[in-house]
């Protein structure tokens, strides 16, 4: 029972908090220990079922028999998804706290956030992960009016209505799910797959374009830029390092186990949507004059690395896109703060964030793209996909020098905050400095995303 | 049934996309509900079969409509309440800030609103 504790105690303490003045560096403080609690705690599980042989933990709530209650299912996977989450969450909430949250409710949504993609990662049941992803992303509606001014309602206008479209798409997808199999049990699904015929290809299409709306793929991009460039730093960090995982997750775990079959017939079709995504968003990306809208169209070029690593399917994709989340995640959010950020500490993790999003060196994103560069060549057509990875590089590596030029010349913010995003920039670094335990945990990782 | 149940989930999404492509911010916000209602049906529509009982009280024999698609369709209303209360709510603060809920007025703020995004157009070579 220990192992749902990260997603009882962010649920449990969001609304206590709500209830007091989060403005108080306290509150914020408290949320800031309880998410470090948080992420402590995942990273524990993940080492113990990762180097000591702890069993992954399944159980049905309120008693039902298997099969017609709804599964709780934590493994590596959720875990190290919950861990990547948590961690950036935490880093958010000490950057802000710091005397200047300027909302009563933002330590409590922040919370929320926690609760509702926890509850997404350990669920085994495909309309409960829905319903777990909307209370994040509700809480997120919430958080990108953060400040009310006139550049926040408008962008958070904009990202409600793509995000509804994209809820009916994916409610549309779990009716043609269970219309034609009967269940909605991942596990029961996937057992499916292996044996006749997994998802309805239909089911498929609908629950891939609803995750990749979520995850901001090209051409369903259109809110990221809005977004981004119109959120405070905070949020969109939050939106950028936290949120957009939980479409990373639901199509690993959905499109590499239960949907593996309609996957593997819509590979190339993956493939050449991830490579436009890179070609487009690298180019805008290097293109843009605004800090936030480089980092948003990194973010879509980053989007199209994860659906590339995903068309080429096995565990060297799994493992390609496992890393693909573990740097954009750390990366990007230090983007973000590094704009709030002051003198040497920005200037420092703003260059390094940039470089790891770009998947240069000292950076995890390195690993992250080298990985890629070995599911790509395996994939149908591999030199040409190795050859728009290096050009996306290319473009990306403009953006970098750009994006950290620009923030280098932004007007210096009126109070310090903790230096959080230099922490996130040198975990990036650390982990690049632990790259071979790291692969070796991410490749067993895998197994738990692809049935051998 | 079905030739009904379409029909209708095909009215709701064409009224509904046709709301949100007009000009009025809160017609869009109409146009969303429309669609997450036509959903909703379709998730009902999922497990349609027309000659089931209510699951509560069982005649002998008889075969129970499926209350697992019910439970869904609850929780998705209740999902979609939530939603749409907090988009009105976003509404209003861009009534309340920018004095209008036309779209047009509100692209052309956001051409307002630019930072000097060519701040350094003239210095390129």
């Amino acid at each position: 029972m220990i192992v749902l504790l990260p997603l009882v105690l962010s649920w449990l303490s969001a609304p206590v908090l709500l209830l007091l003045d989060g403005r108080r560096p306290a509150v914020a403080w408290s949320a800031f220990a309880i998410l470090v609690l948080v992420a402590a705690i995942d990273i524990a599980l993940l080492w113990a079922m990762v180097w000591e042989g702890r069993e992954p933990f399944t159980t049905v709530a309120g008693g039902w028999a298997t099969g017609s209650g709804i599964r709780l299912h934590v493994d590596r996977v959720s875990l190290f998804f919950g861990a990547v989450c948590a961690y950036v969450l935490a880093a958010v909430t000490a950057h802000e706290a710091r005397g200047n949250v300027r909302s009563g409710s933002f330590p409590a949504l922040i919370l929320f956030v926690s609760a509702g993609l926890h509850g997404a990662f350990f669920t085994g049941d495909l309309f409960n992960f829905y319903v777990f992803f909307e209370v994040s992303v509700v809480t997120s509606f919430a958080l990108a009016a953060y400040g009310y001014g006139r550049e926040e309602v408008r962008g958070a206008f904009i990202y409600i209505v793509a995000n509804l479209l994209g809820s009916s798409l994916f409610l549309v997808g779990i009716a043609v799910v269970y219309h034609t199999a009967g269940v909605l049990d991942l596990s029961i699904l996937a057992q499916r797959q292996r044996e006749t015929a997994g998802i309805h290809p239909l089911g498929a299409a609908l629950l891939f374009a609803a995750l990749s709306l979520k995850l901001g793929l090209f051409p369903l991009h259109g809110w990221v830029p809005v977004l981004y460039s119109h959120a405070q730093p905070a949020v969109a960090a939050v939106m950028s390092g936290a949120l957009i995982n939980v479409g990373a997750y639901g199509l690993l775990r959905i499109g590499l186990d239960a949907a593996e079959g309609a996957r593997a017939e819509a590979g190339t079709l993956l493939l050449a949507l991830g490579a436009a995504a890179i070609v487009y968003g690298a180019l805008l990306a290097s293109r843009r004059k605004t800090p936030a809208e480089i980092i948003a169209y990194a973010s879509i070029a980053q989007a199209g690395y994860l659906v590339l690593a995903f068309g080429a399917g096995g565990r060297e994709g799994a493992a390609a896109a496992l890393l693909v989340v573990l740097s954009g995640s750390i990366e990007k959010a230090a983007m973000f703060l590094s704009q709030e950020s002051r003198g040497a500490a920005r200037s420092l993790s703003a260059l390094v964030g940039a470089l790891g999003v770009a998947g240069l060196p000292f950076t995890v994103g390195l690993l992250a793209k080298i990985e890629l560069f070995r599911a790509a060549v395996l994939a149908p057509s591999g030199p040409s996909l190795v050859g728009v990875i290096l050009l996306g590089t290319c473009f990306l590596f403009v953006a970098t020098l750009h994006f950290w030029d620009r923030v280098r010349r932004m007007p210096a913010p009126a109070a310090a905050n903790m230096p959080a995003a230099l922490v996130l920039a040198a975990t990036t670094v650390a982990l690049a400095v632990l790259a071979a335990p790291l692969n070796r945990m991410i490749f067993n990782l895998s197994a738990d995303l692809v049935a051998e | 049934m079905t030739l009904l149940v379409s029909i209708v989930f095909g009215v709701l999404v064409g009224t509904g996309i046709h709301l949100m492509v007009r000009r009025d911010a809160l017609r869009l916000v109409g146009g969303t509900v429309l669609l997450t209602n036509a959903t909703i049906l379709f998730l009902m529509a999922a497990a349609f079969d027309g000659n089931a009982v209510p699951l509560l009280p069982i005649a002998d024999g008889a075969v129970p409509a499926d209350p697992l698609v019910q439970a869904l369709a609850l929780t998705a209303i209740v999902i979609s309440f939530g939603t749409t209360v907090l988009l009105l709510r976003v509404a209003l603060a861009v009534e309340r800030t920018h004095g209008t809920l036309d779209m047009e007025d509100l692209v052309r703020a956001e051409v307002a609103d630019e930072p000097d995004r060519d701040e350094d157009a003239g210095a390129a070579p």
